[in-house]
């Protein structure tokens, strides 16, 4: 700044000098000259294009430049005018018109390696104008106050513009993913299994390769974690200092397969609360830094913050670099472990038999359309319920059943009960037959014989079955799990008692069975439908991972460009460049 | 005749209700927390087949809960319907099926549902209802 004002009043105050170092300037715009300057500017920095302007620019600069390192940047800088940029938050975004053809003399890695430089991040061009960030408000002030006040070698007056804004948008492609990926094998110490992510939002080499991936966004820190789960499991530190976190969500994924890590160093990020530590529960961690984040200021003493860190990663002997007392534990051997499920159980093959016959064709006949047939399923005095669950008030709930649900921790009512219980072949056949069209998957199907008397026999039928209907909403994949009582009749039996239970399906059976429809023999879709609906996903799969947007938004983007896959592509660049992508699209 | 019969089914249906509802309330209070009375509620020759491990008699059974890891069971949707008398020669018998999301130690929080056949039975005080058969799964896809 002391700088801007100094060169005012020696130009002003001065005229013959000034007319001569602009016409100077003039006459050094010639085609000759401005290869000369790319010439030299494409070599290195500063000192280069003194030598070009053969003074000029040192008349600018006075002598001052010498002693004050720090104005180095606005030397560089002095070929910016205007920015056009209309973002506005927290993050000051400093910019300036560059004359295009300056950019060669400038070269970006100039600016940009330099250790003092303000230029930190993402420095890029839109238009004329360059465009950049800087950290802190005062920094962004202190360049405004610059505006109008340098001039360029042309003898304009450079503009300078700042505006709060949040952070640059920073999206995943595969090609960004594969760049990270080399610089985190640069940072990877093997002999150590040592990964050193500090400061990675000013990693050098991706700052070269105009990547702008602080680990503080969670898609980015999710895809670090991916890769790290892929390619170093073996990891046994883990350095991410210096990165702004203030969440440790993307890291839990570790848990079950970094075993070897044993020591994390979280020192100097933006965590507020202890409990974040919980995601990292289950890590069987030895030495953890957190000095420098918030939440160490919260304890009163030293001790429960020592606790409080033990209460969550009790294998820890080494804090903030300090050795604690070893913790002394009980010896519970809590080391139970589940029984593995097993496939369908049959008392005898008799039983499968008969069982198996009956529920192949009850289901053809439930998912044909036409569930009328099924009367010869069921005894004259048989009966039927179902009632349905909702996992959570975050998902839809099963609302094409909800209303014949009679679950008995909803419904009180005795008499509405006993509405919602069918009773007789024909009123459960016709309850059967008002239900949404149905696709099971056979595949799925478990059945667990509980009880077979000469008379009387029981089994649970259970799997996932999906909607059918044009919308994606109606081909919701559903698990489901039925209980039968059945007595003998003829060769086969017929139904008693029909109670059948409907939820959404886990997460585990999405992933399972989504693309895999096996179409049945009767009621199939057709086949078009159900290819296009695998290439959709894949779509909005691969568009996930190249915007990094989350899944609702891709598919959304994706739908309303119909499919096209290009273009939608070229509409979210476009949106995305001028910021009209809200940030929750990129929130997964 | 026939609206005495009406009125039976009514009645019995209600009573699998009360009945249902109390028994999966007071099932997984034990199964979470006292699980080794848990066998109690099961006949002595009763069933279980849980996520496809068949075990039979009530000692089995008892051992069998006993050797799962801790739980913590969230009942969220339950549903029962009576046996009619004509189908069970007059032993009173009603079918429950529960559903909702478990946690076992070890393990993440799963969805699962469960039914089991209860049945009348003469008792020290008075009739209880004891557990013939108990069928239970997780939604989840079989392990490959």
């Amino acid at each position: 700044m002391s700088m801007g004002r100094s060169s005012r009043p020696y130009f002003e105050h001065d005229d013959r000098d000034t007319r001569t170092v602009q016409m100077d300037r003039r006459r050094k715009f010639n085609k000759r000259n401005f290869r000369h300057n790319r010439h030299y500017g494409d070599e290195g920095g500063s000192r280069n294009r003194r030598v070009d302007y053969d003074g000029d620019i040192d008349m600018v600069g006075v002598s001052k430049r010498s002693k004050d390192e720090r104005f180095k940047p606005y030397q560089m800088g002095s070929n910016f005018k205007k920015n056009k940029d209309s973002r506005k938050k927290n993050r000051g975004k400093g910019g300036g018109n560059a004359a295009s053809s300056y950019r060669r003399a400038l070269p970006l890695s100039n600016i940009q390696s330099s250790e003092n430089s303000w230029f930190k991040i993402k420095f890029g061009y839109v238009g004329n104008a360059a465009v950049f960030y800087v950290n802190e408000v005062e920094q962004a002030n202190g360049l405004k106050k610059l505006n109008g006040i340098i001039t360029t070698p042309s003898g304009f007056k450079m503009s300078i513009y700042c505006q709060r804004c949040p952070p640059p948008v920073c999206t995943l492609n595969d090609e960004t993913q594969e760049k990270i990926k080399v610089c985190m094998s640069n940072r990877y110490d093997v002999a150590q299994k040592l990964l050193n992510l500090s400061n990675f939002y000013c990693d050098s080499g991706l700052k070269t390769e105009g990547i702008y991936a602080p680990l503080s966004r969670f898609n980015i820190f999710s895809a670090v974690v991916r890769i790290i789960k892929e390619h170093i499991p073996e990891l046994e530190k883990l350095d991410l200092s210096g990165n702004k976190l203030n969440r440790l969500e993307p890291l839990s994924s570790l848990v079950s397969t970094c075993k070897e890590l044993k020591s994390l160093i979280l020192g100097n990020n933006c965590l507020s609360t202890i409990g974040e530590l919980n995601f990292l529960k289950g890590l069987e961690l030895q030495e953890l830094y957190l000095d420098g984040n918030p939440l160490c200021d919260k304890f009163k003493d030293q001790s429960s913050y020592i606790s409080a860190v033990r209460e969550r990663l009790p294998k820890t002997i080494r804090l903030d670099g300090k050795d604690l007392p070893p913790p002394i534990t009980f010896d519970l051997d809590q080391t139970v472990e589940l029984p593995k499920a097993h496939g369908s159980y049959f008392p005898s093959d008799d039983v499968k038999l008969l069982i198996i016959q009956f529920l192949e064709q009850y289901y053809v006949v439930y998912d044909s359309g036409d569930r009328q047939q099924l009367l010869e399923a069921y005894h004259d005095h048989a009966m039927f319920s179902l009632f349905v669950s909702k996992q959570s008030s975050r998902e839809a709930g099963p609302d094409e059943y909800i209303h014949e649900s009679r679950n008995l921790l909803r419904i009180k009512d005795s008499n509405f009960r006993n509405r919602l219980l069918k009773f007789g072949r024909l009123a459960v056949v016709s309850a059967l037959s008002e239900l949404p069209a149905s696709q099971h998957e056979p595949s799925s199907f478990t059945v667990d014989v509980g009880f077979v008397l000469p008379t009387l026999m029981n089994f649970t039928v259970s799997g996932v079955f999906r909607g059918v209907g044009k919308s994606k909403h109606k081909q919701q994949l559903w698990t489901f799990s039925r209980a039968f009582v059945v007595v003998p009749q003829g060769r086969g039996f017929s139904v008693v008692n029909d109670n059948l239970f409907i939820s959404n399906a886990s997460h585990s059976q999405v992933e399972a069975y989504k693309l895999t429809p096996t179409p049945s023999p009767i009621s199939s879709p057709g086949p078009s439908t159900e290819k296009s609906l695998i290439e959709k996903k894949q779509m909005v799969e691969q568009f996930m991972r190249q915007t990094g947007m989350n899944e609702s938004f891709s598919a959304k983007c994706l739908e309303e460009n119909e499919w096209n896959y290009q273009k939608s592509a070229l509409v979210f660049n476009e949106l995305n460049m001028s910021s009209l992508i809200p940030s929750e699209a990129f929130q997964k | 005749m026939a609206a005495s019969v009406i009125v039976d089914r009514k009645t019995q249906i209600s009573q699998a209700c009360q009945s249902g509802e109390e028994f999966a309330r007071i099932y997984y209070e034990k199964f979470d927390k006292q699980r080794h009375l848990i066998s109690n509620l099961y006949e002595q020759s009763g069933n279980v087949v849980w996520n496809g491990n068949y075990v039979t008699g009530r000692e089995n059974i008892g051992k069998f809960f006993q050797n799962l890891p801790a739980s913590e069971s969230d009942l969220l949707s339950l549903d029962a319907q009576p046996i009619l008398d004509e189908f069970v020669q007059g032993q009173t018998t009603i079918l429950v099926h529960a559903a909702g999301n478990i946690k076992f130690s070890g393990k993440n929080r799963c969805k699962f549902s469960e039914s089991f056949l209860l049945t009348a039975k003469q008792g020290n005080d008075g009739s209880v209802w004891r557990v013939v058969s108990d069928t239970f799964r997780f939604h989840e896809p079989l392990p490959t």
